[in-house]
C-alpha cells in the first residue's frame, strides 16, 4: 500500500514529465527548423528567384505568393466576418438562432482543410471558372479562415463593456452610429488581432491550396486573375518529396524557416495587441 | 398647461423582466424644472424606473412594460416613437462616467458629431458653453486636446454631464452620479445638479439620503414594486406617511 504522500508525489512527477514533454515538442520542432534552415538564409536567398528546381537561387516569388494568398484571403474574409459578427451582436436578439449560428461556425472550423480545397475548387475553380489560380486559392483560404476570424471578432466585440454602448445609446445614437462610433473603434485592437490570427492560419495552410492555386516553378507574379502563383508551402513540399540535391534540401528548410517566421511574427503581433487592447477600452 | 406638458409621468405602469414583476401598476409624476430624488432600498427598481423614461431597458432580455409613460406630454412606448429623438430630449448620466479614449473636446462633442456633423465649425463654441455649464471650463480650457482619461473621476463625471447637455436635452436622468466619487467631488456635482434645474427636469436616483435631502425639491420613495410615497423633500423626510418610508429613513440615519 502506498501512502497518500507517495501518491501525491508520483502524480506531481507524472504531471511534470507530461508538461516537459509538451513543452519540449515545439522546442524540438522549432530548433530543428532553425538549425537546418539557417545555413540557407542570406540576403540573396530572400531576394532572388528560385533556379535549378530549388537547388539554386532563392525564394523571393514563393514568399510573395504566400503573402498574396494570405493577405488576399484576409481582405476577403474580414468584411464578411465583421458583418456576420455585427449582425449577431447588434441586431439578432433571438438566443436559439445565435446558438445555431455559433454551432455552424464551430462546424465550419472543424472541417478538414483538404475538404475546403476540394469543394472550393469545384465551386470557384470549375463552376465559376477561375481555374488553378491565385484567385481560387485566395477565395478558398478566405472561406477557411472565416470561422477563425469570426470567433476572434465575436470575442472582442462581446467583451466590450455595456456601459460604452449605453453611453452612446443614451445620446440618441442609432444602431448604425453605435457600430461606427463605439463598437468598432472600441474593439479595434481585437479586430486587428483576429485578422492577424486569420492571416497566420492562412499562411500555415498547404493542403487546400496545393492543387488549386499553386505550381512549383516557372511563375513569378500573377498577371491576371486566373494565373497560379508559387508559394513557400508548395516549394517546401515538392523539394522535400523530390529533391536529391543536398543544397535543395537545405533550401527547403530555409523556406520552412521563412514561413515559420512569417506566421510567428503575425501571432506575436496579435498577442502584443491583445495585451494592449483591454487597456484601450478599460475592460 | 406648460407645466403639464413638460412633466415626466407614468400612468398605471407595470414593468416585468421575464416572469419577475419589478413594478405593479404604478402612477407617478415628476415636476418639471425641479430635481426629484428617487430613493429606496437596493433592488427596489429605482434604476429600472429611471431607465424606463428613455427606453434604455429595451435591449434587456425579457423586459416588458405595460401602461402609459409620458415624456413632455407624449406617450413613448406606442408604435412609431423615434427612440433616438426621445433620448436626445431625455439625457442620461451614469453611475460611472464612461469617457471614450479620445480628447476632452472630442468627448464633449461626441453626440453632436452624429446629429449635426455639418455644424462642426460651431463645435468649439458649443463645447465651451457646455463645459462652462458644468463648471469645468476653467479647469480644462488649456488642455482640451488631452485625453479624457487624464481628468480626475469627479472631472470625468462633469465631462460626461457636459456631453449629455450638448445635445440640448430637456430632462436629465441621473443614476447615482456621485456614488463612485469622493465627498468633495460629490459636493461639486450636487451643486451642479441644483444649477441645472433652472433649465432641466432632473430625476436623481441616489442611495445617499443626505444627498436627496440637500439636492432634491421632491422625493419619491420606491419599495417592493410600488411607489410608496411622493412629496416635497422636507415634508417627506420630516413626516413620512408610509411605514416603509419611515423604517427606511430611520435605518439610513
Amino acid at each position: 500500500m502506498m501512502n497518500n504522500r507517495t501518491v501525491e508525489r508520483a502524480t506531481l512527477g507524472g504531471l511534470l514529465l507530461l508538461t516537459l514533454g509538451a513543452c519540449s515538442l515545439p522546442a524540438v520542432i522549432l530548433g530543428t527548423v532553425f538549425v537546418k534552415g539557417l545555413p540557407a538564409i542570406d540576403w540573396a536567398f530572400l531576394t532572388r528567384e528560385s533556379r535549378d528546381f530549388g537547388a539554386g537561387g532563392g525564394i523571393f516569388y514563393q514568399t510573395l505568393g504566400t503573402l498574396t494568398l494570405m493577405i488576399g484571403a484576409a481582405a476577403v474574409s474580414l468584411p464578411i466576418a465583421l458583418g456576420a459578427t455585427l449582425f449577431q451582436t447588434e441586431f439578432l436578439d433571438s438566443k436559439p438562432i445565435k446558438q445555431v449560428l455559433r454551432l455552424l461556425m464551430y462546424s465550419l472550423n472543424s472541417v478538414p482543410t483538404i475538404i475546403f480545397g476540394l469543394i472550393g475548387y469545384m465551386f470557384f475553380g470549375v463552376l465559376l471558372q477561375t481555374g488553378v489560380s491565385w484567385l481560387t486559392g485566395t477565395l478558398i483560404l478566405a472561406v477557411m479562415i472565416l470561422p477563425t476570424m469570426q470567433m476572434s471578432l465575436l470575442e472582442a466585440i462581446e467583451s466590450l463593456p455595456l456601459r460604452y454602448r449605453e453611453a452612446g445609446r443614451a445620446m440618441g445614437l442609432s444602431a448604425w452610429q453605435e457600430i461606427k462610433s463605439i463598437v468598432v473603434p472600441q474593439s479595434f485592437f481585437g479586430i486587428v488581432t483576429g485578422t492577424l490570427l486569420g492571416l497566420a492560419r492562412a499562411g500555415g495552410e498547404t493542403a487546400a491550396i496545393m492543387f488549386t492555386a499553386t505550381v512549383f516553378s516557372g511563375v513569378r507574379l500573377p498577371s491576371s486573375w486566373t494565373d497560379p502563383v508559387t508559394t513557400l508551402q508548395t516549394h517546401i513540399l515538392v523539394l522535400a518529396q523530390e529533391a536529391v540535391n543536398p543544397q535543395a534540401l537545405t533550401n527547403a528548410w530555409g523556406a520552412g524557416l521563412v514561413l515559420l517566421a512569417l506566421v510567428f511574427v503575425l501571432i506575436l503581433g496579435s498577442l502584443a495587441l491583445r495585451a494592449r487592447w483591454p487597456m484601450e477600452a478599460e475592460r | 398647461m406648460k407645466e403639464q406638458t413638460d412633466a415626466l409621468e407614468m400612468r398605471g405602469v407595470s414593468i416585468h423582466f421575464d416572469d419577475k414583476t419589478v413594478f405593479q401598476d404604478i402612477r407617478c409624476r415628476f415636476r418639471p424644472l425641479a430635481v426629484t430624488g428617487i430613493i429606496g432600498p437596493s433592488g427596489s427598481g429605482k434604476t429600472t424606473l429611471l431607465r424606463t423614461f428613455n427606453r434604455m431597458n429595451d435591449k434587456i432580455d425579457g423586459f416588458r412594460v405595460r401602461g402609459q409613460v409620458f415624456v413632455h406630454g407624449r406617450e413613448i412606448y406606442t408604435n412609431g416613437v423615434d427612440v433616438s429623438r426621445l433620448r436626445r430630449k431625455v439625457g442620461m448620466v451614469f453611475q460611472k462616467p464612461c469617457i471614450f479614449p479620445k480628447s476632452i473636446l472630442d468627448n464633449v462633442v461626441f453626440g453632436l458629431k452624429h446629429l449635426h456633423p455639418e455644424r462642426h465649425r460651431e463645435f468649439p463654441d458649443l463645447a465651451e458653453q457646455c463645459l462652462r455649464e458644468v463648471f469645468l471650463w476653467d479647469e480644462v480650457k488649456d488642455r482640451l486636446r488631452r485625453p479624457g482619461h487624464t481628468l480626475s473621476h469627479g472631472q470625468q463625471q462633469r465631462l460626461a454631464i457636459a456631453r449629455a447637455l450638448i445635445v440640448k436635452p430637456r430632462a436629465l436622468l441621473m443614476d447615482e452620479p456621485t456614488s463612485a466619487l469622493d465627498p468633495k467631488s460629490s459636493r461639486a456635482i450636487e451643486e451642479l445638479i441644483v444649477s441645472l434645474k433652472e433649465k432641466h427636469t432632473i430625476l436623481l436616483v441616489t442611495h445617499n439620503l443626505e444627498q436627496a435631502r440637500r439636492v432634491s425639491d421632491e422625493t419619491v420613495f420606491v419599495c417592493e414594486g410600488r411607489v410608496c410615497e411622493t412629496g416635497r423633500t422636507p415634508d417627506l423626510f420630516a413626516d413620512p406617511h408610509c411605514r416603509e418610508t419611515r423604517d427606511y429613513l430611520e435605518q439610513g440615519n
